[in-house]
């Protein structure tokens, strides 16, 4: 099962948005590979504040993998890139 | 005395300290050391789980032991992982985990799937941090994963009822297979 990469970015950014309103940039979807050439799904999460506690971020790392694990199989990623 | 996997995240977690008034982002090489040794972390403590569980804890079977840790395959403990991190155990290896005539269980419990989604986090990372200096990787990404393997193995180290026990023994025979118990297509 795997599902068009705007649909899972669509979806990631709707549960950004209810759990870190406000708090992020950009969120992005793409495939990539591995070094033995399985495919995953990058997600990368820009924050616009540093004011984010790692209990917060890790909660929501884990919602979003399960939240992808409902629409595509394959494994996503999730990189959060530092506000400026 | 620490085991080698809680050495590996104290220097994964000191690859991100600051010096005092330091201030400003840490340099790409700390930050991608650091999720690599906490992926070796997670790695070895994989290798020690396996090694005991199937050759036993006796000091004379420290040999036996490392030979056969010596044949986990990091490709072998991904495929393993990835068909128990879901809400369902892959149907290929399901009927592995059974226990007597109830059936075999849907999903693997909590504790191994914090622990394989844990590892296939780790790797994932890992292999950006050490091949890929184009793909991102932030102070964030490298202090969340620490945490993330930390809990995961403190979590599998509770999880001590006999059910428990005998799925982990099963996960160790399955990583020792590769993750595959017959020729799939």
């Amino acid at each position: 099962m795997t599902a068009e990469p705007e649909k899972i970015q669509a979806a990631v950014s709707s549960l950004i948005k209810r759990r870190l309103p406000k708090r992020v940039d950009s969120v992005s979807v793409e495939p990539a590979e591995n070094e033995e050439g399985d495919e995953y799904l990058l997600v990368t999460v820009r924050l616009s504040t540093a004011d984010v506690d790692d209990e917060a971020l890790e909660r929501l790392l884990e919602d979003i993998e399960s939240e992808v694990a409902g629409l595509d199989e394959r494994y996503p990623s999730v990189r959060f890139l530092d506000a400026a | 005395m620490a085991s080698y996997d809680e050495e590996l995240l104290e220097a994964a977690r000191r690859l991100l300290l600051r010096r005092a008034g330091q201030r400003g982002r840490l340099p790409g090489a700390r930050v991608r050391r650091s999720i690599s040794t906490t992926y070796y972390a997670l790695f070895h403590f994989l290798l020690e789980e396996l090694s005991t569980r199937i050759a036993g804890t006796g000091n004379d079977l420290r040999i036996r032991r490392r030979i056969l840790a010596r044949t986990v395959t990091h490709k072998g403990l991904r495929t393993a992982l990835d068909k128990i991190r879901g809400a369902q155990i892959n149907d290929s290896v399901r009927g592995f985990f059974q226990i007597g005539i109830a059936g075999p269980p849907t999903a693997a419990p909590l504790f191994a799937q914090n622990l394989a989604r844990a590892f296939i986090d780790a790797q994932t990372k890992r292999e950006s941090a050490d091949y890929d200096l184009n793909e991102p990787l932030s102070e964030t990404d490298a202090r969340l994963l620490r945490l993330r393997v930390r809990r995961a193995i403190r979590t599998w180290r509770a999880a001590s009822e006999p059910e428990d026990r005998d799925f982990k023994r099963a996960l160790s025979i399955l990583i020792l297979l590769k993750g595959q118990l017959r020729q799939e297509a």
